[in-house]
C-alpha cells in the first residue's frame, strides 16, 4: 500500500517535472534565431503562403498562448509538423522510436547483469589478475566518450577486422523482416528467419557495445566496492562464524545488501542511454529517435524537438520511477520509510 | 610552514596516493598542462593550428617528421592536437567555475527555506533539468545558438549547474535542523554569516571530490558538442572536430581519428585517477 | 575420556594488523585454556584485543589481520591448521560468537527468520531436521531469551526491532545452535542493567544444564565475578594474569589488576576512584619489555626491557609481573 502511495506521488510530482520542461523547451525553441515559418516552407515560399501557415500555427499569437495550443494538441498527441521530414512528428516518432528502444534495451539491460558479474568476480578475486583487469579497464572504459568508442569501433571492427556491418542500419538489405514488435531480432525469431535475426544482432550488438561499455565498467567498479565494503561488516562475518558455507553467504547475504546502492546508479545509467543514443545512433546510421532528434537539433526543427526531448525526459522519469520501484521491493527499509 | 600544517599535507599526500594510481593520473594531468601551455613552443609545425594549406605533404601516415601524421590539407596532426588542449581544459575549469557557484548558492538557499515556497520552486526548477539527459539538453540549447567554443561552454554549464544545487541542498537540508545552526540564528548570525562559516565548511569536501570527478565528464561532454559541430570551430583545432574531421577518412587515414581518441582518454582518465586520489583526502565515495 | 580436559587450548597466539602499510601487534603470546563445562573470563580495557582473540577463535579476523604465531586447539586439532570442510563444521558445532554490536550483527535488508533458519540449517546439518522443527528450534531460543511474540519477531526486519531485541535475537540465533563453546563478547553491554542480569543469567544456566562451556568476555569485573570460575586479565594484547576467580579476586597480583579493582565503584566508598593514569599503548610501537610499563605505578628498571614471565601466586594463580615476583606489589 505504501509502495503504491509513494509511486502515486512520484507520478504526480513527475507530471509538474515534465510540464515544466515543455515550457524550458517551448521557450529555447521559440528562441532560435529566424521566422519559423521561412524554416519550415522554405526560402521560396510567397508571403500570402507564409501568413497563412503563421496563422495556422498561431505564430502571430504571444508565446504563452502559443504554448497552451501546443500543448492541448500535444496531449492528444500531435505535435505538429516535422520541418525537416515534412511529415507528422507523432508519425515519425512511431517509425523512429523502435529502434531506439532495441538498442536501448540491449545496451541497458544485458550489461547490467555483466556489471553485476564482473563486480563481484572481482571483488571475490581482490587484488589479482581478474581484479586488476576488470579495475583497469572500468578507468579507461569510464573515461573514453561514448562517441569514440562508436568511431574506434567502426574502424576496428568496421574495417581492421571485418565482422561489423559498415553500412550501419539495423538489417542487411538482402533481409525483410516483416514488423510485430518493432524489434528486429525478435521479429525476425517469431517471423522463423534465425539468418536475418543473426544479421540484425551483428548491426546491433556494436551501437550497443559503443553505448554500454565504459557505464558497465564503472557500476562494476561501484559493485566491486560495494561488495569489499560489505564483506567485512558484523552481519557477514556473523553468518561466516556460524559456519554457513561462503557461496551461501555471498550469493545470499552479502550480494542484495551491496547491490541495492548500486541499484540507483543503475538506473540513472540506463536512463542516460537515451542522451548518449543521439551520438551512437548518428555515427552507425542506426535509423532510431535519437538519430532523428539530433537531426531535428541540427536543423533547428522545433517541432520535433520539443516532441522527441519530452519523449526522452518522459523514459528518464519513467525509469526512475522503476527503479524507486525495484529499490523498494529490494531494501525493506526504503518500504518504511516515510515519503517526502 | 607550521609542523602541523606540513604534517597535515603529508598525510593528504599519503591518503591521496593510496593505491599509486591517482598519483599516475596526477602525473598525466601535469603533462597535458604543461604541453597545452607551451604549445607554441613544442608544436612542430605551429602555424598548422590555422588556416594552412600544405598539399605537397597532404595524407601522409606518421613518420619522424610527422609523429601522428598529416591531415588532408598536410597539417601536422600532433601541431593541431597540442593546440586543442588549451580549450579543452579551459572547457572543463570554467564550466565548472562558473556552474559550481550557481549550484551551491541555489542548492543552499533551497536547503535553508527547506519546506517553503522557495525550496519548492528552486528544486523543481533543478529536477526539471535533471529529467532529460544533460546531453540532449545542452545540443539543443548549443545549437540555437551560433556555434562556438563560448556558447558551447554556456551550454554545457546550463546543464551543469542542477548537479551541484542537488548536492548542496542534500547536505544543507539535513544541517538546517542541527542546533548549532539554530544557536548560531539565536545570536544574530545572517544568512550570509551562515553560509560561509556553516554550511560551505560542510559541503566543501563533497563538492571538490565532485568536482574533480567531474572535470572529466565536462570535457567529454565539450568534446561530443565539438563533435557534432557545436564546439570550436575549424580551422581551430579541438579533440571533437580533429574526430570528426578523421571520421570521413576512415579507414585508411585511421591517424587522423586515433590520435586525437586516445588523448581525450588520457585527459579525462588523468582527471578522474586524481578526482579518486582527492575523494579518499576527503573520504567522499566518488563514483 | 578425562573428566577435567581441556576443550578450547590457544597457545602463544600473536596476531597483527597492517593498516595502511603499518603493522600492529595486537595480540602478543596470548594463553588462554578453556575447560569443559566452564566458564572462563577475559576481562579488561576496551581495544586490548579481546574482540581479536574471539575472532581469531572462529576463523573469521579481518582482512587485514596475520596471525603470525600460535596453536588455537579444539579438542586437540590445530583450529587455524583446519581444511575449510573441518573449519566449517567447528564453526557449525564447536564454537558460536555472540556479537558485541547488536545493531551491526544482523544484515539490514534480509528478514531474521531467513538469517536465523540459514545459521540454524548449518548448525544442525548433522542432525537433518525439518525446516518447521528448526523453526520450532528457533522460536524456542527466542523465548529463552525472554523475547515476547517470537513469531512476529521471525518476520521482521532488524530494523524493525529496538537494540535490545536486536542483541537478543543475535543471542538467541548463537544459543540456538547448541555449539560446545560459546563466545560471548560483551553479551548485554548495550542493554538496560536488569535486561544484562537476565541475560546472564541465561548464558549461566545454560552452562549448568547443556554442559556448554564458555569464554565470557567482558570489561566488568562485576560479571566476571557473577558468572566465571576461572579469569584472565588482558592488558594491551597480552593476558597479565590469570587463574581461579575468587583467588584473583582475594589477592590480585599485577599492577594492572589491582588498578582495575580500584576502579570499580564500590556502594561504601567514597567519591569516584582515579582511574588508571595514561592509555593502552600505541601497537605499531609497543615498549620493549612489559607493555603496562609506562602506566605502572610499580614499575621496577627492568620492566622496560625484559618481558616479565609467569609466577606462580597460588596454587591455581599466576601473574606476569617482575614487581609481584619480587613481592614488591602491595594492595592498599
Amino acid at each position: 500500500m505504501l509502495l503504491f502511495k509513494s509511486i502515486t506521488r512520484r507520478l504526480a510530482s513527475s507530471i509538474v517535472v515534465l510540464l515544466g520542461l515543455t515550457v524550458v523547451i517551448f521557450a529555447l525553441m521559440k528562441a532560435v534565431p529566424g521566422d519559423p515559418a521561412r524554416l519550415a516552407l522554405g526560402p521560396n515560399a510567397p508571403e500570402e503562403v507564409l501568413e497563412h501557415y503563421r496563422e495556422v500555427n498561431h505564430l502571430n499569437e504571444p508565446l504563452p498562448v502559443q504554448y497552451f495550443y501546443w500543448l492541448s494538441n500535444a496531449v492528444q498527441g500531435d505535435f505538429g509538423i516535422s520541418s525537416y521530414t515534412q511529415r507528422a512528428v507523432s508519425q515519425d516518432i512511431k517509425d523512429f522510436a523502435p529502434a531506439t528502444i532495441e538498442l536501448v534495451i540491449w545496451a541497458g539491460i544485458p550489461p547490467l547483469f555483466i556489471a553485476l558479474f564482473l563486480g563481484v568476480i572481482s571483488a571475490q578475486h581482490r587484488n589479482k589478475w581478474p581484479d586488476y583487469l576488470t579495475r583497469f579497464l572500468g578507468y579507461v572504459f569510464v573515461a573514453t566518450p561514448t562517441f569514440v568508442f562508436a568511431v574506434l569501433f567502426v574502424l576496428i571492427f568496421g574495417y581492421w577486422l571485418p565482422v561489423m556491418p559498415t553500412i550501419g542500419g539495423r538489417l542487411s538489405p538482402q533481409f525483410a523482416i516483416t514488423p510485430v514488435t518493432g524489434l528486429y531480432i525478435l521479429d525476425a525469431l517469431i517471423g522463423g528467419q534465425p539468418a536475418a535475426a543473426w544479421d540484425a544482432f551483428l548491426h546491433l550488438l556494436f551501437p550497443a557495445l559503443a553505448l554500454s561499455l565504459g557505464k558497465t565498467m564503472q557500476e562494476a567498479r561501484i559493485t566491486r566496492s560495494s561488495m569489499l565494503q560489505n564483506a567485512g561488516k558484523d552481519y557477514i562475518t556473523m553468518v561466516t562464524s556460524q559456519g554457513v558455507p561462503r557461496k551461501i553467504v555471498n550469493r545470499q547475504f552479502l550480494l542484495k545488501p551491496s547491490v541495492i546502492p548500486t541499484i540507483t546508479v543503475m538506473g540513472m545509467d540506463f536512463a542516460s542511454l537515451f542522451g548518449n543514443a543521439f551520438l551512437v545512433e548518428r555515427i552507425f546510421n542506426w535509423p532510431g529517435l535519437s538519430s532523428y532528434g539530433m537531426n531535428a537539433i541540427l536543423n533547428k526543427d522545433s517541432n520535433a524537438v520539443i516532441a522527441v526531448v519530452l519523449i526522452i525526459g518522459m523514459a528518464f522519469v519513467g525509469t526512475s520511477i522503476v527503479v524507486d520501484i525495484v529499490a523498494m521491493i529490494l531494501d525493506p527499509r526504503m518500504r518504511q520509510a516515510r515519503t517526502r | 610552514m607550521t609542523p602541523e600544517r606540513k604534517e597535515s599535507m603529508v598525510r593528504n599526500w599519503y591518503k591521496f596516493s593510496a593505491g599509486g594510481a591517482s598519483v599516475v593520473g596526477l602525473i598525466i594531468v601535469l603533462i597535458i598542462i604543461i604541453l597545452a601551455i607551451f604549445a607554441p613552443l613544442i608544436a612542430p609545425y605551429p602555424e598548422d593550428a590555422g588556416a594552412v594549406v600544405k598539399f605537397s605533404e597532404s595524407k601522409l601516415p606518421p613518420s619522424s617528421k610527422h609523429l601522428m601524421g598529416t591531415d588532408t590539407m598536410g597539417r601536422d596532426v600532433f601541431s593541431r592536437l597540442l593546440f586543442s588542449l588549451k580549450s579543452t581544459l579551459l572547457m572543463g575549469v570554467l564550466v565548472l567555475a562558473i556552474s559550481v557557484p550557481i549550484g551551491f548558492i541555489v542548492g543552499v538557499l533551497a536547503g535553508y527555506y527547506r519546506d517553503t515556497w522557495i525550496e519548492t520552486v528552486l528544486m523543481r526548477i533543478v529536477d526539471i533539468f535533471l529529467s532529460v539527459p544533460a546531453l540532449v539538453l545542452a545540443l539543443a540549447i548549443a545549437a540555437i545558438m551560433e556555434p562556438n567554443l563560448r556558447n558551447s561552454m554556456i551550454a554545457i554549464t546550463i546543464m551543469w549547474w542542477p548537479w551541484y544545487a542537488r548536492l548542496t541542498f542534500g547536505v544543507v537540508s539535513s544541517l538546517r535542523t542541527e542546533n548549532y545552526i539554530t544557536y548560531a540564528e539565536l545570536t544574530g548570525a545572517g544568512l550570509g554569516h551562515i553560509i560561509v562559516k556553516e554550511f560551505l565548511p560542510n559541503t566543501i569536501d563533497q563538492i571538490l571530490t565532485k568536482m574533480t570527478l567531474d572535470i572529466g565528464y565536462v570535457i567529454i561532454m565539450g568534446a561530443t558538442l565539438s563533435f557534432v559541430g557545436l564546439g570550436e570551430q575549424p580551422p581551430i583545432p579541438a579533440l571533437g572536430n580533429m574526430i570528426n574531421d578523421g571520421v570521413k577518412f576512415l579507414p585508411d587515414m585511421w591517424w587522423l581519428t586515433i590520435f586525437p581518441a586516445v588523448t581525450i582518454i588520457l585527459i579525462v582518465l588523468g582527471f578522474n585517477l586524481v578526482g579518486d586520489g582527492v575523494g579518499n583526502i576527503f573520504n567522499v565515495e566518488g563514483n | 575420556m578425562e573428566t577435567n580436559h581441556n576443550i578450547l587450548e590457544i597457545k602463544d597466539l600473536s596476531v597483527s594488523y597492517t593498516v595502511a602499510n603499518v603493522v600492529t601487534h595486537v595480540l602478543e603470546k596470548v594463553n588462554l585454556t578453556v575447560p569443559k563445562g566452564k566458564s572462563i573470563g577475559l576481562v579488561g580495557e576496551s581495544g586490548c584485543g579481546k574482540t581479536t582473540t574471539m575472532r581469531a577463535i572462529l576463523g573469521v579476523l579481518p582482512s587485514n589481520a596475520n596471525i603470525e604465531s600460535g596453536e588455537i586447539l579444539f579438542d586437540g586439532t590445530d583450529v587455524l591448521k583446519m581444511p575449510y570442510n573441518q573449519l566449517q563444521e567447528f564453526r557449525q558445532t564447536g564454537a558460536g560468537l555472540i556479537f558485541q554490536d547488536p545493531s551491526s550483527a544482523l544484515n539490514p535488508v534480509i528478514s531474521i527468520k531467513k538469517q536465523f533458519l540459514t545459521s540454524l540449517k548449518y548448525a544442525h546439518k548433522d542432525k537433518d531436521y525439518s525446516s518447521a522443527q528448526l523453526y520450532d528450534k528457533a522460536i524456542e531460543a527466542l523465548n529463552a531469551v525472554s523475547l515476547a511474540d517470537p513469531d512476529r519477531i521471525m518476520n521482521s526486519f532488524p530494523f524493525q526491532l529496538s537494540g535490545g531485541m536486536r542483541q537478543r535475537v543475535c543471542i538467541a540465533m548463537t544459543l540456538a545452535g547448541e555449539k560446545a563453546i560459546l563466545l560471548a563478547d560483551e553479551p548485554g553491554t548495550a542493554l538496560d542493567v536488569t535486561i544484562q542480569d537476565q541475560i546472564l543469567r541465561l548464558i549461566k544456566d545454560l552452562v549448568e544444564t547443556l554442559d556448554l562451556s564458555v569464554i565470557m568476555v567482558t570489561h566488568s569485573l562485576g560479571v566476571i565475578r557473577q558468572v566465571t570460575t576461572e579469569v584472565n586479565v588482558m592488558y594491551a594484547g597480552s593476558i597479565v594474569e590469570g587463574g581461579d576467580t575468587h583467588q584473583v579476586f582475594e589477592h590480585p597480583s599485577h599492577p594492572y589488576t589491582i588498578a582495575l579493582m580500584e576502579c570499580l565503584p564500590k556502594l561504601t566508598g567514597t567519591g569516584i576512584s582515579e582511574g588508571i593514569p595514561g592509555r593502552i599503548p600505541d601497537y605499531d610501537n609497543p615498549p620493549a619489555g612489559c607493555r603496562f610499563y609506562p602506566r605502572c605505578t610499580y614499575a621496577l628498571d627492568r620492566c622496560q626491557f625484559e618481558v616479565p614471565g609467569k609466577t606462580i601466586v597460588e596454587d591455581d594463580h599466576w601473574v606476569a609481573c617482575f614487581a609481584a615476583e619480587e613481592g614488591k606489589v602491595c594492595p592498599k
